[in-house]
């Protein structure tokens, strides 16, 4: 059904495009969200390295810090050796040594991730212990009155913390480079990333256009063929020769082609009725009950009066989907027969003179039959009383008849003899054209043995070789194939009566599936080929009677009995090399 | 008691078949009277003794020879008439034709006819055939009696 074709077809399209959608998104999401994850990479790279920056300033500072505190320190201490009475060193000293803890403390928070530092922060830590109790110890010393001289240069020598600072700072540095060349690196490669996701992206916008742009130039082709297709569609309705409408189930014309108009007259929106020619109210009965019911109108034969004439018609009828509109409309197709009908009578017309000559000639068929019938018969009793009469005559003239008058009393009856053969011939003849067949199974080879011993019975001085093939039953009429082989056979003996060694031959030719071929062959007189067409008539004889007696009726009684049974007959022969006879029966009645 | 003489009818409207069969009749030297008639409603006439037969006291023939092919009333009628009569229908009918056509002998024989012989065209044979008839009929066959 075309509706459900459609559908699948609007399925399959339906899929296909929701898979293109998706593909799109995807590609969509793929070239945007690629591009935001290497700039959120590149970005989050880059504020780690301002951060390792400042936290790297964060480092130095507090250690310059710490270094100024140490100096500070160192510097009163120096202070408070010279004056150990001075309270303001002693208070630097004091505010100092109170500074470098927290600075320690901080810088081993902000370097907590680095055990190399962490290190260092404890050797300057114990460095920076060591050179206070130096110090402390000198301050103490001078206080008690000893001389402080080397303690103070032992604590700046012994533990040289500006060397231990200077590492810090240093290990620092070289960390914030590093980073500083990783984070570069980083950008570098975010960078190439970046432009490389740029062609990237810019190959799949310009996949997408070339597919959306190949996708529209099919569509475009699509919708070109497919108006080409109706437009086509269209003609064909237009200047098809059988009228087409489109009626409503009102009856009245929706559409309808130009030989609809060119027939009928009507345009679209007339009713269908309108037109005589279709206001036949069986006809629009059966359409109204196409609307109803749905069923196809079906060859409806319709004698329609028109200008150009009366026409003949068949109207077919069926409901039809209208597209641009929910209601059904009912198709009707109109066949002009007119031409048919007109050969149709013509026909009835011939087949009944033929009818009548058939009549005529099986009427003048059974007259000649009759006529045959009634001459035979009424041929034969003078012809029985002549030769009766003569056979009295002679023996009424006794031995007191002298020579000459004992031969015409012979010759009397030896013609009416004759002329009593030809017309017992002649009737047989003709029963064989007039009676019905008995078909049978006939054996022909039991039935070729019997005709032979009937035919060689009365010759038993006559040498004859018989060459006799294996023979099928075939199904015919028993009486008329025995006069067949009666007659072929006595021919054959009959012609070959002249030579030493007559040879008899009787076979098959090769079976077709649709006849079976026999012939009898003798090495006989033969005949000349130029008269094999007269061999088969009646009373045509290619012999003087003084050579080879016979009446001439035997072969034409053989083709008529086979033509009878639907066969045919033919013989060849070459004069002195013998002659063949042949016959042929369908195989078609001749199955069991 | 001695056996009472009946007479053969010869029904036959050629005179010359009806010259040559007495003929042969006569020379088988048969007691027998042979009564010819022309054809088929002269046979009526003289077997229901009718017409110019009314009156006749023999009694039913001892054999009828009876040609087909015969002006008036042919010899299948004639046949039917006696078979179908309730006092002839016993009597022995022998057709003596020239025809050897299937519808006459198929019609003689379902009528019932005794014998159906086709007249020999050679003359001593036809003699032949006819002696013997009227030997076989007249002579040898037993009537049913009364």
């Amino acid at each position: 059904m075309p509706e459900t074709l459609g559908g699948t077809a609007n399925g399959l399209r339906w899929q296909e495009s929701s898979v293109r959608l998706i593909a799109l998104l995807m590609t969509l999401i793929l070239i945007v969200g690629l591009a935001f994850l290497i700039r959120m990479q590149v970005t989050s790279s880059t504020v780690n390295s301002v951060e390792w920056v400042a936290h790297t300033h964060e480092v130095e500072a507090r250690v310059f810090e710490l270094a100024s505190s140490l100096n500070e320190m160192e510097a009163a201490a120096f202070a408070s050796q010279y004056d150990p009475l001075s309270q303001d060193a002693a208070h630097r000293y004091g505010e100092a040594r109170a500074r470098y803890g927290p600075i320690l403390e901080k810088l081993r928070a902000l370097t907590l991730d680095n055990p190399a530092q962490q290190e260092r922060l404890g050797m300057l830590r114990a460095q920076i212990e060591g050179r206070v109790k130096l110090f402390e110890d000198a301050v103490m010393n001078r206080a008690e009155g000893r001389a402080a001289g080397s303690g103070l240069m032992d604590a700046v020598t012994r533990f040289p913390v500006d060397e231990t600072l200077d590492a810090i700072i240093g290990e620092e540095q070289k960390l914030k480079n590093q980073r500083e060349t990783a984070a570069a690196r980083r950008a570098t490669v975010g960078n190439w990333i970046i432009g490389a996701a740029s062609v990237v992206q810019l190959l799949l916008l310009a996949g997408i256009i070339w597919g959306s742009e190949n996708q529209l130039r099919r569509r475009l082709g699509a919708e070109a063929t497919a108006r080409q297709a109706v437009e086509r569609s269209r003609m064909i309705v237009a200047t098809v020769r059988e009228p087409i409408a489109v009626i409503g189930q009102d009856l009245a014309l929706i559409e309808c082609n130009q030989a609809f108009t060119d027939y009928y007259g009507l345009e679209r929106g007339d009713l269908f009725s309108k037109s005589a020619a279709w206001n036949d109210a069986m006809l629009l009965q059966r359409l109204r009950d196409v609307a109803l019911t749905r069923r196809e109108l079906w060859d409806y034969e319709l004698t329609q009066t028109l200008d150009t004439g009366t026409r003949h018609v068949v109207v077919s009828a069926r409901m039809m989907a209208l597209p641009d509109s929910r209601e059904s409309g009912i198709l009707v197709t109109v066949s002009d027969i007119t031409a048919r009908k007109q050969a149709e009578a013509q026909i009835l017309e011939l087949n009944r003179q033929l009818e009548g000559k058939i009549e005529q000639i099986s009427e003048s068929n059974r007259e000649l039959e009759a006529f045959s019938y009634s001459v035979s018969h009424d041929l034969r009793a003078p012809l029985r009383h002549i030769a009766g009469f003569a056979e009295k005559l002679r023996s009424h003239l006794g031995e007191g008849a002298d020579e000459r008058t004992r031969h015409y009393a012979d010759v009397v009856v030896d013609s009416s003899r004759r002329m009593s053969s030809l017309i017992e011939d002649l009737l047989t003849y003709s029963r064989l054209g007039r009676h019905a067949m008995r078909l049978q199974g006939v054996d022909m080879q039991a039935m070729v043995n019997e005709v032979r011993i009937a035919l060689t019975s009365g010759e038993e001085d006559r040498r004859v070789s018989w060459r006799i093939a294996p023979l099928p039953v075939v199904i015919a009429d028993e009486n008329m194939i025995r006069l067949v082989w009666q007659n072929l056979i006595d021919n054959a003996m009959k012609y070959s009566g002249t030579r030493e060694n007559a040879v008899v031959e009787i076979g098959m030719g090769e079976a077709t599936p649709l006849e079976y071929t026999f012939f009898v062959r003798d090495n006989g007189v033969g005949f000349d080929p130029a008269y094999s067409d007269k061999l088969f008539g009646v009373f045509q004889r290619l012999h003087k009677a003084s050579e080879f007696a016979g009446t001439g009726i035997g072969l034409a009684s053989v083709r008529r009995i086979i033509s009878r049974h639907g066969g045919r007959t033919w013989a060849e022969s070459e004069p002195g090399h013998g002659a063949t006879f042949h016959f042929s029966l369908p195989r078609t009645q001749n199955q069991f | 008691m001695m056996k009472e003489i009946r007479t053969i009818l010869l029904v036959e409207d050629s005179a010359a078949d009806a010259e040559m069969t007495m003929d042969a009749l006569r020379e088988a030297r048969l007691a027998n009277p042979i009564v010819h008639v022309e054809d088929g409603v002269e046979a009526l006439d003289y077997l229901f003794q009718r017409g110019s037969w009314a009156g006749r006291q023999t009694a039913v023939p001892a054999v009828v020879l009876l040609d087909i092919k015969m002006p008036r009333l042919d010899g299948i009628e004639v046949l039917r008439e006696i078979r179908g009569s309730e006092r002839l229908r016993r009597v022995p009918v022998v057709i003596l034709s020239s025809s050897r056509e299937e519808s006459d002998l198929a019609q003689s024989w379902d009528l019932g006819v005794n014998a159906y012989v086709v007249k020999p065209v050679n003359a001593q044979q036809f003699f032949d055939a006819v002696q013997t008839l009227g030997q076989f009929w007249a002579v040898m066959n037993e009537m049913r009696p009364g």
